[in-house]
């Protein structure tokens, strides 16, 4: 193996250290998702952004989380236009005000590489303002004020090769970790993609109060 | 040459034409959009094609305007994500037309207004005619004789039918075959399109009819306020909130 898969091994390893904070998380999506309340997901970078969509409308995933998908920050809109939007002081919550259904109480994933940076912050002091359960998911040597935080194990300056794969495995084992305390109901059927017709009723209830589905 | 006055006055006359000849229609559509309207539906707003889509975005969120409708931008069908790929690619994907349709929920009791100045392509077409199989009523912006006139052979729908033989009701915005209309000598071609401007003259007059109409059947509608002016915000949230939900393009 090379060099990065061998790093990449131990650090996926070492996400093991993470399961108290896991599990923690995954209280929380439980909980939201036994009560029919939306879990909402920011990747606060284009490359975190990107994240969202492992586990929004897939297969395996949970059938509430509710992406917050913005131009600002994917790269169909211009990569280097979403580099400069996500240095913007201002802009996360002008982002996060245009969704609707946000009520107190419901979980909020947070995905940076900088828990300082505007994007990032900004949106972790909204969501707080709002009354959510915040969860961020950050690098090794970071920290923030949100209620549960996860470390990937990437350091802040390593490529962001590393710091996808291992965020991306975290965010999945939250998921997979709430999946498997509830019924199937809770997860959208499928086997590589979700299957339209017997996720047909779970779909309608859903189209108008997920933004992006 | 006075182009300015020329373009100007091309207008002016394609819009004396409509008023000769519209009136009677635009009553009748605006009878069954306040009807709907009345009885708590939206009214549906698109322009399936690369420069239609300004139609239904011109209309939304607007000081004046009806709030009750529902405009649908699909980022397949605008020219925002590219516009060789919509005009050139995107607009001739017939199925396109019944996802779509199918994505915003359309059916029975609905009401929805078309807004293609060509009227031909596959998408406007086929979405045309997956409303009324599924039992809404349709109504086209568009203008026949383009449509009469087309021989774009490979932007066609599979039937050969245009959008106005597949609606319940069209209102003829009197865009002259080619779209362009000014001819100087020296100019290769004709020059200064004007369906963009036709089609939004049409739309604005239904929607100016639908209101009074509105009204006149002892409904007072919501128009928007202007956000930018001081309580803009506020003036409109309440029935912002009313909507949440049930129009995607909000």
């Amino acid at each position: 193996m090379n060099t990065y898969l061998n790093t990449l091994a131990e650090r996926i390893t070492a996400l093991a250290n993470e399961q108290s904070a896991v599990e923690t998380a995954a209280a929380l999506l439980t909980e939201a998702q036994t009560n029919n309340r939306l879990i909402h997901v920011f990747g606060t970078e284009p490359a975190t952004a990107s994240l969202m969509t492992e586990v929004f409308f897939r297969a395996g995933a949970l059938t509430n989380i509710n992406p917050i998908l913005d131009p600002s920050l994917d790269p169909a809109h211009g990569a280097y236009r979403n580099e400069m939007c996500m240095q913007l002081e201002g802009l996360s919550p002008c982002i996060l005000d245009y969704y609707e259904y946000v009520e107190a109480g419901e979980p909020m994933l947070l995905m940076g590489t900088d828990p300082a940076a505007p994007m990032f912050a900004e949106a972790l002091a909204w969501a707080k303002n709002k009354g959510l359960k915040t969860i961020a998911f950050v690098c090794r040597g970071c920290d923030c004020d949100a209620d549960v935080v996860l470390h990937h194990g990437a350091l802040q300056d390593s490529l962001g090769g590393e710091q996808s794969v291992l965020l991306c495995a975290l965010l999945h084992a939250v998921n997979d970790k709430a999946a498997a305390s509830l019924d199937d109901s809770h997860v959208w059927h499928g086997t590589h993609t979700v299957d339209l017709s017997a996720n047909a009723a779970r779909i309608d209830e859903r189209l108008f109060r997920i933004r992006h589905l | 040459m006075n182009p300015a006055l020329d373009y100007l006055d091309a207008i002016t006359s394609l819009v004396q034409k409509m008023k000769s000849t519209e009136n009677e229609r635009f009553k009748k559509a605006a009878d069954v959009m306040s009807d709907r309207v009345a009885e708590g539906h939206l009214i549906y707003l698109w322009g399936p094609g690369g420069h239609s889509s300004i139609f239904s975005e011109d209309a939304m969120y607007r000081k004046g305007e009806l709030g009750a409708l529902c405009p649908i931008y699909d980022p397949n069908i605008s020219l925002s994500h590219g516009a060789a790929r919509e005009i050139n690619g995107m607009e001739r994907v017939e199925g396109l037309g019944k996802v779509v349709v199918d994505y915003h929920k359309i059916g029975k009791g609905d009401v929805i207004v078309f807004g293609s100045a060509y009227g031909i392509n596959p998408v406007a077409i086929s979405a045309a005619i997956e409303c009324r199989n599924r039992g809404a009523y349709v109504i086209a912006v568009t203008s026949p004789s383009f449509s009469d006139q087309s021989s774009y052979a490979g932007a066609r729908h599979s039937s050969g039918k245009n959008l106005y033989q597949v609606v319940d009701l069209y209102i003829d915005s009197y865009v002259p075959y080619g779209d362009a209309i000014l001819e100087y000598e020296g100019l290769e071609h004709k020059i200064s399109p004007v369906a963009t401007i036709m089609q939004a003259i049409a739309l604005k007059a239904l929607l100016a009819e639908t209101m009074v109409a509105l009204k006149e059947k002892g409904v007072d509608p919501f128009t928007w306020t202007n956000s930018l002016q001081a309580g803009g915000i506020e003036a409109n949230s309440s029935y912002m909130h009313r909507i949440w939900g049930r129009v995607k393009s909000m």
